[in-house]
């Protein structure tokens, strides 16, 4: 389990598995009580291995959900509702619109059809900042960025955005869980004993409203992340962009007497 | 020999009009976003007396970088103008790329439906 873990590395652990095990823990809320019961005294190595798993998928279902979210409630045109739905259950960065940043964006975008060699438009159906992440990878072994620090520093908050996005839709994914475990109970016309593990409605309740703050305020991050994603990106694209000079020959080269 | 990247403008209503049509293996060449660009600006700078408005129609099914580099620059330049711009033709399937770059959500930026007719009339309401 410990190589296992090592070989996600640190991306997949923040983006893709911390968001999956949230939303796994969740079905903690409608597991019957004997299965958890199961799960809880059976030996580890028979039970987390199926459960890495399963979060990780889970998070990668996640991820995805998440970022094409964000990417459709930017469309132009979309309906109202529609935009209004998915900006309520997904988390939709902000990111700062003016001629500027879209001369960035399309100098990047540029850039990278120049090295791709490809001119379909890369970011279809995919957020921006898919973009910015293979446009890094691109150029990262580049004389002058390879081994950058702002390239570093842009995977970082790569990694926590992605891991915000994701863990803000888990979140509210939660939320749903324990608020409609509430309203079942209350308010759906179906049998009200089942076998789920006890938690009271008020604790439901405030788990519920808990998991929706938390979603927020992981929105809110996860815009300033973009924010610091894109601008961390575009200092790389102006250096990439610059004229390298040529190396010296030796012809030319000064001698050291000189 | 593919056809170059074409830009034919008119005034119309006192708006600048650039129809654009060219061929999408055209496109593939490093420079063609260039004479684009260049076509756009040059036809939009000899015709824009009246009013900075301008109405871009496309006539093309593939949408890439060079073509939206283009516009852009154009926008920038009516911008400056205070004018606005209205693309015509824009293919649906290449929206994505436009919302992406965030051009769609460019003060005096918009796309119209209607083509040329349309995007004159939503410039001049008064228009019958």
């Amino acid at each position: 389990m410990k190589d296992f873990l090592q070989s996600l590395g640190l991306t997949e652990i923040f983006a893709y598995l911390g968001p999956g095990a949230i939303l796994v823990f969740s079905t903690a809320l409608w597991l019957p009580y004997w299965l958890l019961a199961a799960l809880a005294t059976a030996p580890l190595l028979l039970v987390a291995p199926p459960l890495l798993v399963a979060a990780y998928g889970l998070g990668i279902a996640v991820a995805t959900v998440a970022g094409v979210g964000a990417q459709w409630s930017s469309r132009a045109g979309l309906d109202e509702p529609v935009r209004f739905a998915v900006r309520l259950v997904c988390a939709v960065p902000k990111l700062p619109e003016n001629t500027t940043t879209v001369d960035a964006r399309l100098r990047i975008l540029e850039s990278f059809q120049k090295h791709t060699r490809i001119t379909g438009a890369p970011v279809d159906r995919r957020p921006v900042w898919d973009l910015y992440a293979l446009y890094r990878l691109v150029i990262s072994g580049q004389e002058g960025i390879r081994g950058s620090p702002l390239l570093f520093a842009a995977d970082s908050v790569h990694n926590r955005l992605l891991f915000a996005l994701g863990a803000g839709l888990a979140l509210m994914l939660v939320a749903a869980q324990a608020l409609g475990r509430v309203a079942w109970r209350y308010l759906l016309p179906l049998p009200r004993v089942y076998p789920a593990l006890y938690v009271s409605d008020e604790a439901l309740v405030l788990l519920g409203m808990g998991c929706v703050a938390a979603s927020f305020v992981l929105r809110g991050v996860a815009s300033r992340f973009a924010a610091q994603e894109f601008l961390l990106t575009c200092p790389l694209m102006w250096q990439e962009s610059k004229p390298h000079p040529a190396p010296a020959s030796p012809a030319t080269a000064p001698s050291p007497s000189t | 020999m593919a056809e170059r990247p074409m830009v034919k403008a008119k005034v119309q209503d006192g708006v600048v009009v650039l129809n654009v049509t060219y061929d999408d293996e055209e496109m593939l060449r490093p420079t063609a976003g260039e004479e684009l660009r260049a076509a756009m600006l040059e036809k939009y700078d000899d015709l824009a007396k009246q009013r900075p408005d301008c109405v871009v129609v496309l006539d093309t099914d593939q949408v890439g970088s060079p073509l939206v580099g283009a516009l852009f620059e154009l926008y920038k330049r009516i911008i400056s103008r205070r004018g606005e711009l209205r693309v015509a033709g824009y293919p649906p399937d290449y929206m994505e790329l436009l919302n992406a770059l965030g051009v769609t959500r460019l003060r005096g930026f918009h796309l119209s439906s209607g083509g040329e007719a349309g995007a004159l009339a939503e410039l001049n309401p008064s228009r019958p």
